[in-house]
């Protein structure tokens, strides 16, 4: 027998207070993690050759006012490559952006991401060395002439065109790329 | 890809001093009460690595706080690395576990990689990536082409005379 339709109407969500929600926007579990982290370089314990050179070059970049060069940190996990970086951001008086190698998955993700950047801000790549090969043939130009090829389309309508990145502003824009 | 950047640094690992002013440093942001030997303790089991200092402060930190009203001096952090079974090189159980395998098992080696992690139960890729490299830095296992062998510093870390021809013998 056919159950007539009948519309319920549904009662309002009731949202849990703040505190109660498992999952809260404004909170993370590296909460505790960001705090042990130092944020500027004379914090940092350790590393001492490198925080002398790290330390120049900063200095160097600022007194120039240019954006610093591309930079490669390497090393075994947990030694302080993340730390290292958002500290630079810091000394540098820029926004880091942080990203991961494995989550770009095709060159269109890396322009969507390298488009987006402002002049200055930090671009940090986690486990760059995880970054798909073809993704890293983009990467190239983009870190070296600031310009980005891509295949805008399928098949017969497909087209190359060829990004600039956003206008130099005076300072000049450098996407510090990192590990 | 190293050319590509203009910069490139590689961090080193950290000295047992290193960590302890960084346990130290953890401790007062958690406001955990700790001595500097206790400090000291936790540092030298982290295998040189920060991230590992600090996860065992946290450990030592609820152990302390359950057992000993909060405060961490040696005896405390040592009692609560060996409850963790984090002995005295920061070697955890897997890790002794996989040693103590090629000795007892199979003779101090040289075995096969399949072998072995099938003998201590583990994926041989983790075995691979997660535990043999900090054997592979301290001296504790070779890697060969014909399997992996324990050296004479893990026999005696694991308290076992090591065999006869062996390098042991010279000293």
């Amino acid at each position: 027998m056919p159950r007539p339709k009948t519309t319920v109407p549904t009662p309002p969500v009731n949202e849990p207070p703040e505190e109660l929600r498992v999952l809260n926007p404004e909170k993370t579990g590296e909460d505790e993690e960001q705090t042990l982290r130092p944020r500027y370089l004379a914090d940092y314990v350790g590393q001492t050759a490198l925080k002398e050179s790290l330390s120049i070059t900063l200095q160097a970049a600022q007194k120039r006012k240019e954006s610093l060069e591309h930079l490669l940190l390497s090393g075994p996990p947990g030694l302080g490559k993340t730390t290292l970086a958002s500290i630079i951001a810091k000394e540098m008086g820029v926004n880091i952006k942080t990203t991961s190698g494995p989550v770009i998955e095709r060159a269109g993700d890396l322009a969507a991401l390298l488009t987006n950047l402002q002049p200055h801000d930090l671009l940090f790549i986690d486990e760059i060395h995880r970054l798909p090969r073809i993704v890293e043939e983009v990467l190239y130009p983009a870190m070296e002439d600031f310009e980005l090829d891509i295949m805008i389309g399928k098949g017969p309508t497909a087209r190359a065109i060829r990004l600039s990145m956003p206008p130099l502003p005076w300072w000049g824009l450098r996407p510090g790329l990192e590990r | 890809m190293r050319d590509r950047f203009g910069l490139a640094f590689r961090l080193e690992f950290y000295t047992p001093e290193e960590l302890t002013a960084i346990v130290t440093r953890s401790a007062q942001v958690l406001k955990v009460n700790i001595s500097v030997d206790g400090a000291g303790e936790i540092a030298r089991r982290s295998r040189g690595t920060p991230r590992l200092a600090n996860r065992l402060l946290k450990r030592v930190r609820d152990f302390a706080e359950v057992k000993h009203r909060g405060i961490v001096d040696t005896d405390v952090a040592d009692s609560a690395l060996k409850l963790l079974e984090v002995d005295q090189m920061g070697l955890d159980q897997m890790d002794r576990r996989i040693l103590s395998c090629i000795v007892e098992k199979f003779s101090g080696g040289p075995v096969g990689i399949e072998t072995l992690s099938m003998a201590v139960g583990e994926e041989a890729e983790t075995v691979e990536d997660v535990y043999e490299p900090f054997l592979v830095q301290i001296g504790f296992l070779q890697r060969t082409s014909s399997g992996r062998k324990a050296t004479v510093q893990a026999y005696r870390h694991l308290g076992i005379a090591p065999p006869a021809g062996t390098q042991g013998n010279l000293l």
